[in-house]
């Protein structure tokens, strides 16, 4: 089952339609208080929520939950472009995001992904402070990187893109959603702007492009990270 | 919307420097007279019966007279002017902050305010097709397809709007760049892009080889792609079939600093009419262009408006103490002609801002130029930024702050392999094209290089 927090009922009622059509369940709530509730009455098996909605906006609403020790994972559906915005939503435990207006089809992409990405009972990778990879750890509360005993030098947004990677694992990259990622819209600098990010990871990482250890190269699609990933006990 | 708070800021800004100017002015007037003070004093205490007697023609003396008089006058209006201008400059910059801030808050309400109903319109189109079997010819999918087209352009309209707006106040995000590598990287996207133009339009990149590449410079690596990958594209959309873009980068020849960084992007295309410049940096502007060069895109007048912003900005990046501290930002003055090559400098500060036009025929899009060639040479030293420190390239990549001469001597001591520009194909640089997705080898139009392996 899918909770549906959104507050417009245009944009309500024809996503309900879209992802019933998907072949998911859906309930519709139309503010933060009422999602925080049907959480706890319904349990869905994802929540999808509106930033801005009355009452209780969609980041307070996964805050609260995630301080509640609830891990349903969270969509939420932000503005466009804000850095600072989406930086957010990843640290305070959402499982992905969106920019409004998106395309239909690319949430429901989303949705599913992490649905597969769900770990039934614990915490999913994206609420974790302190992520592992073989050698490498990740502060994420810090933004600070180890390999090994040796600190990574990483520019921000290179940071932000193995923060992505490592609360992604094992799933592939679309090189426009990096794009997104990195900086908020549909290919704002050409992908080469991408390319430079991943050979420096590459480059501090020392993975080797042609036996990776953790970025694999998606011919023609884009990019995965190969290496597991645990959360650590650690906090930061 | 109320101005009020900003003028009382803008009056609380402009009366400080004011009330400083006239005790400085007052400051300086007291100390001939504490030096004679002082004099008076020492001489009173050792000599006090020394007499100095002498006689002094009377219209000598009142010619001395006035003339102190004058002086004394002369040097007050000049403070008192500098003063004025130094006030009035604030105001100005005050403006131009607060106008930018209400244009950045209009543009986000916008955003906010269209954002649901083309995200209701999408997904309702969405819906609807998935009713109609496409098998059937049924001519409502050609309607809807095209509704779909209109909604999806309406939303990278608002988001590009948005862009603007976030673009100007992100945070600038440094490292030391290889120009030639980051005008390849413009090039190579710049062919990908537009593949309306694709191999209709060449681009080609002309950089210097000999004595010596470009230098490495400090900036935001995005925000310069972008900038010079939108007056690129748009060199090319604006070119017709055959036509040619010539990207072609130099260290400007001077020793002053700071020192410039020159990239001009020209094209054989029908340039911006004189009157039509003005608008040329608003947003969602159009140019009249004539009827058979119309450019099915909206992207032009954004395109060129984000050129100035995203590059302002990191002109801010290198200038960072003096342009970022700066309330009016880092402006663009800008000459066309159209017959003429077209200058955009970037300034350091709005007080160094100028323009010029270059005495070479032809036609232009557009000209950036950028000082770029100062670093942190502390922050390089210790590896914490930057490709060249981290593989440890030749000393002299990166000039320092006021070495022009020195620079010099690094470049003649240089082994003959060390002079290998950066656009020959660094084996780095391949490496990482030959990773990329998609990778089809090195398309053509580079300049041609014997030495490449």
């Amino acid at each position: 089952m899918v909770l549906l927090a959104e507050d417009d009922a245009a944009v309500a009622s024809t996503l309900r339609s879209l992802l019933e059509r998907f072949g998911f369940q859906v309930h519709v709530v139309g503010d933060g208080e009422a999602a925080l509730a049907q959480v706890g009455q319904l349990g869905p098996d994802v929540c999808v929520l509106d930033v801005l909605m009355p009452k209780v906006d969609g980041r307070e609403v996964l805050r609260r939950l995630r301080r509640s020790g609830q891990h349903v994972p969270v969509v939420l559906l932000t503005e466009v472009g804000e850095a600072s915005e989406r930086a957010m939503a990843l640290d305070e435990g959402a499982d992905d995001y969106l920019n409004k207006p998106f395309d239909p089809v690319e949430l429901v992409a989303r949705i599913r992904a992490v649905l597969r990405r769900a770990r039934p009972g614990r915490p999913p990778l994206s609420a974790a402070h302190v992520l592992r990879s073989g050698q490498l750890r990740l502060d994420r509360v810090a933004r600070r990187a180890w390999l090994g005993d040796r600190e990574l030098v990483l520019t921000p947004k290179a940071m932000l893109l193995l923060d992505y990677f490592v609360t992604h694992p094992d799933e592939l990259m679309a090189r426009e959603r990096l794009l997104q990622v990195l900086w908020g819209f549909d290919n704002p600098v050409g992908t080469r702007a991408l390319d430079n990010r991943i050979a420096e990871l590459r480059r501090v990482l020392h993975d080797d492009p042609a036996a990776p250890t953790w970025i694999e190269t998606v011919a023609g699609s884009g990019y995965r990270l190969v290496a597991p990933v645990s959360a650590s006990e650690e906090q930061g | 919307m109320s101005r009020r708070p900003a003028l009382a800021g803008r009056a609380e800004h402009g009366d400080a420097p004011a009330r400083g100017t006239r005790v400085a002015t007052v400051l300086m007037a007291m100390v001939p007279l504490a030096v004679a003070a002082a004099a008076a004093a020492t001489i009173a205490a050792a000599r006090p019966g020394l007499m100095l007697s002498g006689r002094v023609a009377l219209w000598l003396l009142v010619l001395e007279v006035g003339a102190a008089l004058s002086l004394g006058m002369a040097g007050a209006s000049w403070l008192r002017a500098r003063a004025a201008r130094d006030a009035a400059r604030l105001t100005s910059a005050a403006d131009i902050a607060q106008a930018q801030q209400d244009h950045r808050r209009f543009i986000a309400r916008l955003d906010h305010e269209l954002k649901n109903p083309i995200t209701a319109i999408r997904v309702g189109i969405t819906n609807l097709r998935a009713t109609i079997d496409p098998g059937h010819g049924d001519p409502r999918g050609d309607l809807l397809a095209n509704l779909d087209a209109q909604a999806v352009r309406l939303a990278r309209l608002t988001g590009d709007l948005r862009k603007l707006t976030a673009v100007e106040i992100a945070p600038l995000d440094e490292s030391l760049i290889e120009p030639s590598e980051l005008l390849h990287d413009v090039v190579d996207d710049a062919r990908d892009l537009d593949p309306s133009h694709r191999g209709s339009v060449g681009v080609e990149l002309a950089l210097p080889h000999r004595p010596w590449p470009l230098p490495s410079i400090v900036g935001d690596r995005d925000l310069l792609h972008l900038a010079l990958l939108n007056l690129v594209t748009n060199a090319v959309k604006f070119s017709r079939p055959g036509g040619t873009v010539e990207v072609r980068a130099q260290d400007e020849p001077t020793t002053g600093q700071p020192r410039w960084l020159i990239v001009e992007v020209a094209d054989t295309g029908i340039g911006v009419a004189p009157d039509e410049l003005p608008i040329v940096w608003s947003e969602l502007a159009r140019a009249g262009v004539p009827s058979d060069y119309r450019v099915p895109a909206s992207g032009c007048p954004w395109c060129v408006r984000s050129s100035r912003g995203t590059a302002a900005r990191s002109c801010c990046a290198v200038s960072k103490a003096r342009a970022r501290s700066s309330p009016s930002g880092c402006p663009f003055i800008s000459h066309q002609v159209p017959g003429s090559v077209h200058r955009y400098l970037i300034c350091d500060t709005p007080d160094t801002c100028v323009a010029v036009d270059l005495p070479e025929a032809g036609h232009a899009a557009g000209t950036i130029a950028r000082h770029a060639t100062r670093r942190t040479d502390e922050r390089h030293r210790s590896g914490r930024h930057g490709r060249s420190s981290a593989r440890g390239g030749p000393p002299n990549r990166v000039p320092h702050l006021g070495c022009g001469v020195a620079r010099r001597h690094d470049r003649l001591q240089r082994e003959p392999d060390e002079q290998v520009p950066v656009n020959r194909g660094h084996p780095r640089e391949l490496a990482r094209r030959q990773e990329q997705p998609g990778y089809r080898g090195h398309p053509g139009h580079l300049v041609a290089d014997p030495g490449r392996p």
